[in-house]
């Protein structure tokens, strides 16, 4: 626009419709006639409203009048489609719920000690500096004796390297070399293990021969378990010690555990998703009826 | 019985009352969803929803003016229709004029004063042009520019039925005037002349 301005278009739409105040009016007026480029505009303006205020209006090609079967046929045609929209956001209130329950959950936000030992190699090689800290807690082991349950699992990873022999004697463990890398990590074993893996992962063919180096002593504490006096095989404790040990045991069966915390968290966890899930299924199915009504 | 009267019957479930309301008002919803749409069939569609919505929302309906009311949902289905582009473009106004089934003797034009043939045609040349150049009107200009410019309601109705405060609706409104301004003028020579002028032509 080079001659008149938006805001002086608008004025003159204004003016059109007689919406300006007296003294707008009369300024406007003054300006349309000594200016000609204003006065050619609003003629313009004018003939345009002229033209839009000319077209006819339609006759409605029916009445449009509603009865009782329209109507109710409508309230049915919707109501599956309320049901499914009310479901979701329903599962979305419960799922934002849940969400916020395992994050302010006090046992929740409490750091995992499980989850931390559960990823040591991850440890490793994320935050090579993190190798020299400190340990700072003390590792928990797992006593087994035949009155205890069970005797440990497979565990994951390389089991001969992350549950070396040496610790086994030093800390009078009993706890099965094999069992989870989880529980049985040590400290010290994360050390070495860190160590190990700095070496392991571009070495790979020295692999074999850590394994059967570390896995030496424990031979030797398996063959020595044929001794009574000493008896370390398979964590099995000595005579002596095996009363504490369901001291320990029943103590630990009483008090509440962090991993208790960490289930109730979990659920919460395991139901926000569910009800996200459930949400979006929900919303999807109202959202493909909402398109399907309107097609029709 | 007067408006508010059968607002508040329609409002007990008195569907007679209700039809009442939408004998008296059905003509302005048409013709509003069908400047909106440009197709006869989806406009016919959008304003027996707009009703059957309005009945089942009556008792939300907490005074005022009831075409403002009705026209503010017919103007929103209008809105979901053109946003899900689940317009049907099969007969538009500009194909209605060649249909058989249309009957322009007394269904095109319900003034009264019915124009002479040759008039007719001028006039539906001149709706042709009109409708082309709504349809390149942003959503919300059309809006407005129907509701004041095509039905003839002031700012205050206007703003009641888009929802809008008046000075948007003001501004709206100027836009779309320079918009339609612009676009008519490639029509000019097929709008009647006494909308012609030798001066006309484009704003800049």
């Amino acid at each position: 626009m080079t001659d008149v301005t938006r805001k002086e278009w608008l004025l003159l739409s204004r003016y059109l419709d007689g919406d300006l105040s007296a003294e707008q009016v009369r300024r406007i007026e003054e300006k349309l006639r000594s200016d000609v480029a204003l006065r050619q505009a609003f003629e313009r303006l004018l003939r345009t409203r002229q033209v839009l205020r000319a077209v006819p209006q339609r006759k409605a090609p029916r009445t449009y009048l509603l009865s009782n079967v329209m109507v109710r046929v409508e309230r049915q045609r919707v109501l599956p489609q309320l049901v499914w929209r009310y479901s979701s956001i329903a599962a979305a209130l419960v799922a934002t719920i849940a969400l916020l329950l395992q994050v302010f959950s006090p046992r929740a936000s409490q750091a995992s000690p499980l989850s931390a030992s559960a990823q040591p190699e991850m440890m490793v090689l994320t935050a090579p500096d993190a190798l020299d800290a400190e340990p700072t807690e003390q590792p928990l082991i797992i006593f087994w004796n035949p009155g205890a349950y069970g005797m440990g699992g497979g565990g994951e990873g390389p089991s001969t390297s992350m549950a070396p022999a040496a610790p086994l004697e030093q800390t009078d463990s009993y706890g099965v070399s094999g069992g989870a890398s989880t529980t049985e990590d040590t400290s010290s074993d994360q050390g070495m293990f860190a160590k190990e893996a700095e070496e392991v992962v571009p070495e790979m063919a020295d692999e074999s021969a850590v394994a059967q180096e570390q896995a030496l002593p424990e031979e030797q504490a398996l063959s020595a378990a044929a001794s009574p006096s000493s008896n370390p095989i398979l964590g099995i404790a000595p005579p002596e010690k095996r009363g504490s040990l369901q001291e320990f045991s029943a103590e630990e069966n009483l008090q509440p555990r962090d991993s208790v915390g960490e289930g109730s968290a979990l659920n919460f966890g395991v139901i926000a998703l569910l009800a996200l899930f459930v949400s979006i299924v929900c919303g999807l199915v109202a959202f493909i009826l909402h398109r399907k009504q309107q097609k029709q | 019985m007067d408006e508010q009267t059968l607002v508040q019957a329609a409002q007990k479930n008195d569907l007679d009352a209700f039809n009442q309301l939408v004998l008296a008002h059905q003509q302005v919803v048409y013709n509003v969803a069908l400047r909106m749409l440009n197709d006869l069939d989806t406009a016919d569609d959008a304003t027996q929803q707009a009703f059957i919505s309005a009945y089942q929302k009556i008792h939300t309906f907490k005074g005022g003016s009831f075409q403002a009311w009705i026209l503010r949902i017919v103007t929103n289905k209008c809105y979901d229709l053109l946003r899900s582009g689940q317009r049907h473009p099969t007969r538009s106004i500009d194909d209605a004029s060649d249909d058989p089934d249309v009957d322009w003797e007394s269904a095109a034009l319900m003034r009264d004063d019915a124009p002479l043939p040759e008039e007719q045609v001028a006039q539906k040349e001149l709706e042709a042009a009109v409708q082309h150049c709504i349809d390149e009107l942003p959503r919300e200009f059309k809006a407005v520019v129907i509701l004041v410019d095509l039905q003839g309601m002031d700012y205050q109705e206007a703003a009641e039925i888009v929802r809008s405060p008046l000075g948007t609706i003001k501004s709206r409104l100027a836009r779309a005037r320079m918009n339609l301004q612009d676009c008519l003028h490639k029509f000019k020579e097929l709008l009647p002349a006494q909308y012609r002028s030798e001066s006309e032509g484009s704003h800049d």
